[in-house]
């Protein structure tokens, strides 16, 4: 091939990559903006600003830059929100794993919008762990909020599912009870991010 | 504003009105052609309501990024002056022409020259629509008719002091928006994107203001002004955002045209 035509070709791909790449970097990154009311935790949005909070007593355990805040896992028709950050400045996450959803794509999960799921009562279960610890809760009180479910379109594309809400339960961790209060999300739900293993 | 600048502004111009009365040598007539350019400065903030979705400022940061919303223009006039220059009094009348305009623009942080603009939602479909936005202007040409009193209260040989106060109306002859999408493709959505910016505007213009300002030279003379915060009549000027006030930078050409005998 003519080298002019790979003089032509060459740029143009490399634009088009780094567009593309750029847009996922946007949509895809984390964009904390503390609430103000409640330090150390994002404020609630409906943006995939890809960001969570919740007081662990008083200890927030929030998201951080360096990991995927939010992942969404359907395995044998249970949902699991999988929320990844930082508890007392080592890495944590906490599962909530939701029975009866079966989403096939991230489109689906708007059947999540305007749910609250009684953590308490309903047949989900809420893990936590640690490098060093991990904890099946046994919930006295809880609930789960996902008050706006979004199918997200850019530029007249669908790319996402904005999943927002709020959480708060109590439970025991290391025989004694504790708060996780003033919980909320707001991810973005992609193709990155959601998996459906119950389809293979 | 404290008190003790008042005080002050008010001693300097008491002091200065005693200097002037009695001025001799002076027209007590003077009928003068004045050309006037400014450079415009509304203090607006961006309408709330439209929806912009924040961008990451840097990996390395944890703070949130903005969009930039600025406010300008230019202004082109011309007015006729009728003065005392024995007791320091005049009065002017013109027609000016403003350029304004108001931008939305992305930040430019790890080349994200675009933000995010949410132009659709829909709660019972559960489908949110955004476009990405380089920028989205409003320009406007505002036509002006302003009546404005000034008052010499110093002179001095290398220039004279004064202080003016203005009204002006008018009316915005051309209103345009432009919206410069990322991608192309989005322009047969142009319609939906700019009703969700779209905001009433008032298209009759009003405003007061005051400026303190010096002159030097005799024939012609050329005049710096500030104006200090004036005032709109109304907020609704602009359609991305409301602005209260505004300040300018004037300068001016004034041609002597008539000159009386001086006063003995």
């Amino acid at each position: 091939m003519n080298v002019k035509i790979f003089a032509l070709i060459i740029p143009l791909c490399m634009g088009l990559l780094s567009c593309s790449k750029n847009d996922d970097y946007n949509l895809s990154s984390s964009i904390f903006i503390e609430d103000t009311d409640f330090p150390g935790l994002p404020k609630y949005s409906e943006w995939g600003y890809n960001t969570f909070g919740a007081y662990i007593d008083r200890s927030p355990f929030v998201s951080t830059n360096e990991d995927i805040p939010g992942k969404v896992v359907i395995r044998n028709d249970t949902l699991q929100l999988i929320l990844k950050g930082s508890y007392k400045g080592v890495f944590a996450e906490m599962i909530f794993m939701l029975g009866g959803y079966n989403p096939r794509s991230h489109s689906q999960l708007t059947a999540l919008n305007g749910d609250t799921i009684d953590l308490k009562h309903s047949p989900s279960k809420v893990q936590f762990r640690t490098k060093t610890a991990f904890y099946n809760f046994d919930i006295i009180e809880g609930e789960l909020i996902f008050k706006k479910v979004q199918r997200l379109y850019v530029d007249e594309e669908e790319t996402k599912c904005i999943v927002s809400g709020y959480f708060q339960l109590k439970t025991f961790m290391n025989d004694e009870p504790v708060a996780i209060s003033q919980g909320r999300f707001d991810l973005g739900i992609g193709y990155d991010n959601f998996f459906n293993l119950s389809l293979n | 504003m404290s008190i003790r600048p008042i005080a002050l502004l008010l001693i300097g111009l008491l002091t200065g009105s005693l200097l002037i009365q009695g001025q001799e040598g002076l027209p007590s007539r003077e009928q003068d052609w004045i050309i006037e350019t400014e450079i415009l400065l509304p203090n607006a903030t961006l309408y709330n309501d439209i929806a912009i979705r924040q961008n990451p400022v840097s990996s390395t940061s944890y703070d949130n990024g903005t969009v930039t919303y600025s406010v300008g223009g230019l202004m082109l006039g011309t007015r006729w002056k009728w003065q005392n220059p024995a007791r320091g009094w005049g009065l002017s009348v013109g027609i000016r022409a403003k350029a304004l305009y108001n931008k939305i623009t992305g930040n430019m942080e790890r080349n994200s020259d675009f933000y995010y603009l949410r132009y659709y939602t829909d709660d019972a479909t559960g489908v949110t629509k955004f476009a990405r936005i380089n920028t989205i202007n409003e320009s406007m040409l505002l036509l002006a008719l302003p009546l404005e009193a000034n008052y010499t209260v110093l002179r001095t040989e290398l220039f004279d002091a004064f202080i003016s106060i203005g009204t002006e109306v008018g009316y915005f002859t051309m209103r345009e928006v432009k919206i410069s999408f990322r991608d192309n493709t989005m322009k047969p959505y142009e319609s939906a994107v700019r009703k969700s910016i779209d905001h009433p505007v008032n298209n009759l213009y009003g405003a007061v203001y005051g400026t303190v300002g010096a002159a030097i030279g005799q024939s012609p003379r050329l005049i710096g002004e500030i104006c200090l915060p004036g005032i709109y009549f109304s907020k609704k000027y602009f359609m991305l955002g409301t602005a209260q006030y505004f300040t300018s930078f004037r300068l001016s050409l004034q041609i002597p045209v008539f000159k009386s005998q001086p006063e003995k």
